[in-house]
């Protein structure tokens, strides 16, 4: 028992320590943060600065309606534009607006001059302010009722979502967060299981053709190296999870009191979702599922004396996942399917389904009956795992079959 | 005796690796394990690893049936050198050596003082990609021996060593056997059986053609080849030799005189030396025992 520890702190710190793993630690959450966080940042630096736009309005119509918005303040002059043209280029105002009297009583051409290129959001303001008087103006022109007609194009509708729970409390449900939030999950235990998985099989083929692995039989059973790995490498998974949401819960923390406007909206959208039940979830599935492919991706390293051999056995292992990634798409669109049900029972696939399926709602017995399944068959992998490997690690020279693995675990000791 | 084998048997799917084979290695002797590639030597050293099972046959040590708790008492170097790439020298000894059940503060203490001994500590925080094979080697050693334990079992250890390295080797492994360990190892380096061994096995296809104490051995396969430096007459000596001895080499005639000749019925050196010493006045007499070199080839030449 003292010496599976051994293994287990071997293969945890080696990882830990490695530059990748501190990379992808750090790296992760702060690109997340980065990708929440910095288009707002900027916007909040971008304001404290006025910009100052000129107008200069010879037909007369426009100017007086033009509204500041934010940081943009219009301000009207009645110089000439050559002077005005001047003035911007000795950084005065940031554009100027000029527009030209057209024929009798209406606008004619509108040019916007700036020193730099103008900025697109301007851009659009701009114009939108101007459209808009202009529809107005030609309202009044022909004489209808402008309140009639906004009424008629743009009625007022408010379409909501709402689920039942159990209980028949009314929740307002959001789709599109839903399905963004399950597709994440189920892709990111898919990654882990990979990612994590290949890394068990790397391990024990190092262990395998460097004959490592005769020095350390020599004193450990070969179970317990095996499952040294498993654990230690699962412990690794768990310490990158647990300063992921550290990280998070930092973030979103120091998000709070510096942009509490975007984290109330962000919680605006995820309040249905049940938080705590997501994460238990997905650390349980996430633990159970990297369990049951370790033990495969074991068999696959212990069978193979270099990663070329591999890929064949890897080609059985990769299967059941991408036919899970294909029910994920399609559980996405319809949450209670008896496809989804069915799939979110069977092991290979139920860590990914099932966290599809947990934001929309799932019974908590289905739940429980998938990862009593996960669980069984993971212990019977591990099992399965342990017979080949102990006869796979000592084997070289020969690419194993499917037929051949089967041969070894019918080996007695 | 430490280690007996009794009528191992080994089959691997299409080929049998050892066929009954029995050995029996003695307390604090050297023993070496001799034959071609693909004997069967490093299948029969799995076995007393107990990496692989026996198909029949049984394994003593120490005086009762080998059996799992055995492994502590034995240090085992594979002929592929087995560590970690991308791991510390010293982690990855201290690793080692907490496996075979040294505590933290032994483990680090034993090491540090083998590996100044060994001329590698400034080693300590290489990583052992950036070892070269001899480096590596000297490493896999110290981790060996470390636990100290009562049978030593080295596949090929003097491959890759440079010759003052396998000095080294040599001396630390004769240290051993002072200790009070047994060493077997298995080798092709017949001059390394010649200087280190007491005992050898020399498997051939699968089986065990020859066991013993090495000098014996070279003496029951000498050819009765003798080699005389004598002042006389040479035809005096010659008919004194008469039917039984063949002249094989007539040497130059200086001073002393030199006769290699080879008998044709087994007969002692003595016997050769009342028939001669009469006529003829023996300055170096020498009976010429084969190398191990010689009688490995004459066995397994023999065999093809």
């Amino acid at each position: 028992m003292k010496k599976i520890l051994l293994v287990i702190e071997r293969e945890f710190i080696t990882r830990v320590k490695k530059k990748s793993f501190i990379i992808l630690t750090l790296l992760v959450p702060l690109l997340f943060a980065g990708l929440m966080l910095v288009p707002t940042f900027i916007l909040q630096i971008k304001s404290d600065d006025d910009k100052t736009i000129a107008v200069l309005d010879h037909s007369g119509l426009i100017a007086k309606d033009l509204i500041n918005v934010g940081t943009i303040k219009f301000v009207n002059e009645t110089a000439s534009v050559d002077l005005l043209k001047n003035s911007l280029t000795e950084g005065n105002n940031y554009a100027l607006l000029y527009i030209e009297k057209g024929d009798g009583n209406t606008i004619g051409d509108i040019t916007i001059y700036s020193e730099n290129a103008i900025g697109m959001d301007i851009l659009n303001i701009v114009t939108s302010q101007i459209r808009s008087l202009a529809v107005q103006l030609n309202f009044k022109k022909y004489d209808i009722p402008a309140e009639q007609i906004a009424q008629i194009l743009y009625p007022h509708l408010h379409i909501k979502t709402i689920r039942l729970d159990e209980q028949g409390v009314e929740k307002e449900s959001n789709t599109i967060v839903l399905t963004g939030l399950s597709i994440i999950c189920g892709i990111l235990i898919l990654l882990i299981i990979t990612i994590f998985g290949v890394q068990i099989m790397r391990g024990v083929i190092e262990e395998k053709s460097s004959r490592i692995v005769e020095i350390i039989i020599s004193s450990i059973r070969p179970v317990e190296l095996m499952l040294g790995k498993i654990i230690g490498v699962a412990l690794v998974v768990l310490t990158q999870i647990v300063i992921w949401i550290i990280f998070f819960g930092a973030i979103l923390l120091i998000a709070q009191s510096q942009f509490p406007d975007i984290i109330h909206q962000i919680q605006s959208y995820t309040q249905d979702v049940a938080v705590v039940k997501m994460i238990i979830c997905f650390v349980l599935y996430l633990i159970f599922g990297y369990l049951l492919y370790a033990s495969m991706y074991a068999i696959v390293g212990s069978a193979a004396d270099n990663e070329m051999d591999t890929q064949q056995l890897q080609l059985i292992i990769t299967l059941p996942l991408i036919i899970g990634c294909l029910i994920m798409n399609n559980v996405v669109i319809q949450p209670d399917s008896p496809l989804a049900f069915w799939s979110s029972m069977i092991p290979f696939i139920s860590p990914m389904v099932m966290l599809t399926r947990i934001p929309f709602g799932v019974p908590v017995w289905e739940i429980i009956l998938s990862l009593t399944l996960l669980i069984a068959t993971f212990i019977l992998f591990t099992w399965i795992a342990a017979r080949i490997y102990r006869v796979g690690i000592l084997m070289y020279g020969k690419k194993a079959t499917l037929k051949e693995l089967i041969k070894w675990l019918k080996y007695k000791q | 005796m430490i280690l007996r084998t009794e009528n191992i048997v080994k089959q691997y799917a299409s080929h049998l690796a050892l066929d009954d084979v029995s050995i029996e290695v003695p307390q604090a002797s050297i023993y070496g394990l001799l034959g071609p590639n693909g004997a069967g030597k490093t299948t029969l050293i799995r076995i007393i690893n107990q990496i692989t099972a026996p198909d029949s046959g049984k394994v003593f040590f120490d005086g009762h049936e080998l059996c799992k708790n055995d492994v502590y008492s034995i240090g085992y170097l594979p002929e592929e050198r087995g560590l970690y790439k991308k791991m510390k020298v010293g982690e990855q000894a201290m690793y080692f050596a907490r496996l075979k059940g040294l505590s933290k503060n032994d483990a680090e203490k034993c090491l540090r003082t083998w590996f100044e001994k060994f001329e590698i500590l400034a080693w300590w925080n290489k990583k052992v990609e950036e070892l070269s094979k001899g480096m590596a080697q000297k490493v896999q050693f110290i981790v060996t021996i470390l636990h100290k334990p009562k049978l030593l079992i080295f596949d090929e250890p003097f491959s890759g060593f440079d010759p003052i390295n396998v000095n080294l080797l040599k001396t630390e492994i004769l240290n051993l056997k002072k200790e009070g360990s047994t060493i077997i190892f298995s080798t092709h380096n017949m001059s390394s059986v010649e200087e280190t061994c007491d005992y050898i096995t020399l498997i051939n296809k699968s089986k065990n053609v020859l066991s013993g104490q090495i000098d014996e051995i070279r003496h029951n396969y000498g050819d009765n080849i003798f080699e005389i430096d004598y002042l006389g007459e040479t035809e005096k000596l010659k008919e004194n030799l008469g039917e039984n001895y063949r002249i094989l080499n007539d040497g130059e005639q200086k001073f002393f005189r030199k006769i290699i000749i080879k008998a044709t019925a087994k007969e002692s050196g003595n016997a050769l030396l009342a028939r001669i010493i009469k006529d003829v006045e023996i300055v170096n007499f020498n009976q010429i025992i084969p190398s191990m070199n010689d009688i490995f080839i004459k066995l397994v030449e023999a065999d093809k």
